[in-house]
């Protein structure tokens, strides 16, 4: 066990210490945070001494403060009058509730009062307390919006760390779920904690991502995003780092044996490693009987090939393989199509392209008019360019298709859309033969994507037959529950 | 990272090599009947099986010490060995990729530009190919199962057209036609050297399945042969590539040909071997050059670059590079007589030391 106090006085003596005199501190921490106008500054009289609280306006609780902090401080009927005695007092018998601790360098005080600590200064003592009175404005906890579910939990993360790691904490009540916290960011220091499930997380899995992390030199840590990406290596189509904003994914993930990381200011943790198969598993499919559970995951592996697949086949049908159609069938898109005034690719590109636009305008776009957009969008543009012969029918069809299709499996939604753009212009200069081409360098880049060992093919490459009883197939949970699944299994 | 394979993977790879083999066969002008082909799909298993057999002896350590006692005493011995091992993949890996090529400017795209074409399949061949033993083990494997589902989808989309007529009784016109044609398909089955040169990279048990394996992949060939024989008849033996024929015919439902899709399994499996080639001869020029073997293998893919464009613009160095006869004098010493030397050098260090 690390002593967090040795390590606070270690720290105080290699970044500027406190004094005893209240004057010298004050006036050091007032040059340290000078412009900072929402600094507050109270001086108070204890026992005698002289004392002075600090805080950030609006980042702490001022009910808790009064209530924990100086209710405790001001109704106790006896304060000793030395100052090291008198902070050793406080310490013990007041404020007893909530998380405190001695603090020696101006470093931490400063780095305290920021987070939105309330710190209390003592004249003739060199360390000073800081209360977790933290209260600073935040989302309550709300429903997932990315990940829904129909018959599993609402819960979603939030903004907050801690309101996060306390939804994973009320979900697994063991002494084994360990989190540890970093501070990422030489400006921002923001935290992030890392979560696992001692005994079932592999030790060198976390340890590795641990050091990763520690690695990160950045000024200000802007999101979970920035930390999946120093967390993976080169650049690959399919990330072996996943992301969810609900907690009961994230504790069926730990149960595995993976690592979850947390990020304070963002509403998602970053799970590693992450497997491709899992991009279509939901909770309700563990909800739900096997059958259905099937069912849906057919579909969405389905929804997903035509999704990536649909526009470029198309497109080399038209162009290149036309005997492979029946006639009528072709007959009717020849028809179709020569009352168009661009080639096939161009027009699946140009369509494409605009679908793409109407769907980032209606995700940025107020909610309010974001649905008018979709509305513009679909029937006014689609509707007027087929009556315009801009476009063929047919290929408004294979439009909407393939963008419904892609959301079926809305973790992949940006990789479907890079896939698809890529696959219409391979298939518009070289049919068939471009996109197997294509489509071998995709798989052999995910073939060689993984984390730690860990492949996201697996288990589907390398094969293995008893991790196969939850990809494709879900088996009915009195045979899942007989072996437990660990994440580790799939090494290579 | 292991870089190491499974067995399951390793036999993959050498399926999909096989394959290529089958579905890229031309038949020799031997004025055989479809019945002779049945049967020599019947007799070749047993054939490639007792040569394979040989080079299976020669994968465990002990024997390959022996032979590098013997023969590579002297590093530069060692080393003119690998180097002819590398212009033997030279040979595998431009064939292929010159008939990947050709197929595609003759079946799919008649415009293309030659050197487009080549640039655009090489860089990908490359990509692949460098991205370890690992990753193109596990895109075998998606292609194996790729390619068998596509051909039985294939094979099942044909069965409207089986006709028992086809069937002819075996050895209708003699023993000669069929055993020659079976020799044909043992000088064309590099695959149990290719897993010598693999046998370093994958795990162990690799002995363990290897005879089951070459009986899976021999039913599949065998299956095929009755299918197209079935289907077709004698005519698909008239035909430049009767596998492509039997997709040509094959129909189901509103999808009049499966041609596309064999095409497809085609493209995939060729490039494949490919990749597979490219990387042996790397960790064979790894191993020659003692580090460092980018220069060599960028050299070795320039030379089979340029020869690939030679193919592709003159029909005579194509037909040079894919001379049945060529091939098989350049294949049959080593599937059988290299082998064969070597094995028999193993038996007698062995006796001498007992």
């Amino acid at each position: 066990m690390i002593n967090l106090d040795k390590l606070l006085k270690k720290n105080a003596a290699e970044n500027g210490r406190l004094n005893k005199s209240l004057a010298e501190n004050e006036k050091r921490l007032r040059s340290l945070l000078s412009g900072c106008d929402d600094i507050l500054f109270k001086s108070s009289m204890l026992s005698g001494i002289n004392a002075l609280f600090v805080c950030t306006d609006s980042m702490y609780s001022s009910l808790t403060s009064s209530i924990e902090v100086l209710g405790p401080i001001l109704s106790s009927g006896f304060l000793p009058e030395n100052s090291l005695t008198l902070i050793d007092y406080i310490a013990l018998h007041t404020a007893s509730d909530m998380e405190q601790k001695r603090l020696y360098s101006f470093n931490d005080v400063v780095l305290g009062i920021l987070s939105g600590c309330v710190v209390l200064l003592v004249d003739g003592s060199d360390c000073c307390l800081c209360f977790g009175a933290q209260g600073f404005p935040k989302r309550a906890v709300s429903d997932a919006v990315s990940e829904v579910d129909e018959l599993s939990a609402h819960e979603a993360f939030s903004e907050s760390f801690k309101d996060n790691v306390a939804l994973i904490r009320k979900r697994l009540h063991t002494h084994g779920l360990k989190i540890s916290y970093l501070q990422i960011g030489t400006l921002s220091k923001t935290t992030v904690c890392v979560c696992y499930i001692d005994g079932i997380a592999d030790a060198a899995l976390v340890s590795s991502v641990k050091e990763k992390l520690g690695c990160i030199r950045v000024k200000a840590l802007s999101g979970a995003g920035t930390v999946s990406e120093f967390l993976e290596s080169g650049f690959h189509v399919f990330s072996s780092i996943g992301t969810t904003e609900r907690p009961d994914t994230a504790c069926a993930e730990m149960v595995e044996g993976r690592v979850v990381i947390i990020t304070d200011g963002t509403p998602y943790a970053v799970i590693v490693p992450f497997l491709f198969s899992e991009n279509f598993s939901t909770v309700d499919d563990y909800n739900l009987r096997p059958a259905y559970a099937l069912t849906a995951r057919i579909i969405k592996y389905l929804a997903f090939f035509i999704s990536v697949l649909l526009p470029g086949i198309y497109v080399s049908l038209c162009a290149f393989h036309q005997e492979a159609l029946p006639e009528a069938m072709l007959y009717d898109i020849a028809v179709q199509e020569s009352i168009t005034p661009f080639p096939v690719m161009l027009e699946t590109l140009f369509i494409h392209f605009v679908y793409e636009i109407v769907r980032e305008a209606g995700v940025r776009m107020p909610r309010t008019v974001g649905s008018a957009v979709s509305i513009v969008g679909g029937l006014v543009i689609g509707e007027a360019a087929v009556s315009a012969g801009l476009i063929s029918a047919p290929m408004l069809i294979v439009v909407a298709l393939s963008a419904i299709t892609g959301f079926v499996v809305p973790k992949l939604y940006r990789n479907i859309a890079l896939l698809r753009f890529s696959l219409i212009i391979i298939s518009g200069f070289s049919g068939f033969y471009g996109i197997t081409l294509f489509m071998c360098c995709v798989v052999c880049d995910m073939c060689r994507t993984g984390f730690m060992g860990i492949p996201i093919t697996a288990p589907f490459s390398p094969f293995s037959l008893k991790s196969m009883r939850d990809t494709v197939i879900r088996r009915n949970w009195k045979k899942l529950s007989r072996s437990s699944f660990n994440i580790q299994q799939m090494e290579r | 990272m292991k870089n190491k394979i499974s067995p399951v993977q390793a036999y993959s790879l050498l399926f999909i090599s096989r394959i290529v083999s089958t579905l890229t066969f031309v038949p020799p002008d031997l004025d055989a009947v479809g019945s002779d082909y049945v049967a020599a799909a019947l007799i070749a298993p047993p054939l490639v099986l007792a040569a394979s057999i040989m080079w299976l002896h020669l994968m465990s350590d002990g024997r390959t010490l022996i032979i590098r006692k013997v023969f590579f005493r002297n590093p530069k011995a060692e080393k003119s060995v690998r180097f002819i091992a590398v212009l033997y993949l030279l040979l595998v890996f431009t064939r292929n990729l010159s008939g990947l090529c050709v197929f595609a400017m003759s079946v799919l795209f008649e415009k293309v530009n030659a050197v487009v074409l080549l640039t655009v399949t090489a860089a990908a061949v490359i990509f692949v190919a460098l991205s370890g033993i690992e990753a193109i083990a596990r895109l075998g494997f998606f292609g194996s199962v790729a390619t068998l589902l596509s051909l039985a989808f294939i094979v099942f989309s044909l069965t409207g057209r089986f006709d028992a007529n086809n069937l002819q009784p075996l050895f209708l016109n003699g023993a000669s036609k069929p055993v020659l044609l079976s020799l044909t398909v043992l000088s064309g089955t590099i695959e149990p050297f290719l897993l010598f040169l693999m046998r370093r990279e994958v795990n162990d048990k690799i002995k363990k399945g290897f005879v089951w394996w070459w009986a899976a992949v021999f039913s599949v060939q065998i299956l095929l042969t009755l299918c197209l024989y079935l289907g077709l008849g004698n005519v698909a033996l008239r035909m430049f590539f009767p596998y492509h024929a039997m997709a040509e015919l094959s129909r189901l439902s509103i999808a009049r040909r499966m041609d596309s899709l064999l095409s497809t399994v085609w493209v995939l499996a060729s490039f494949i071997k490919c990749a597979l080639c490219l990387h042996l001869a790397d960790n064979e020029l790894k191993k020659i050059s003692l580090g460092s073997s980018r220069v060599l293998t960028s050299v070795f893919t320039a030379v089979a670059f340029l020869i690939s464009l030679l193919a592709l613009n003159n029909i005579g160095v194509y037909r040079f590079v894919n001379n049945p006869n060529i091939n098989a004098a350049l294949n049959l010493p080593v599937i059988l007589i290299v082998p064969i030397i070597l094995n028999a050098v193993v038996k007698i260090n062995l006796k001498r030391e007992k």
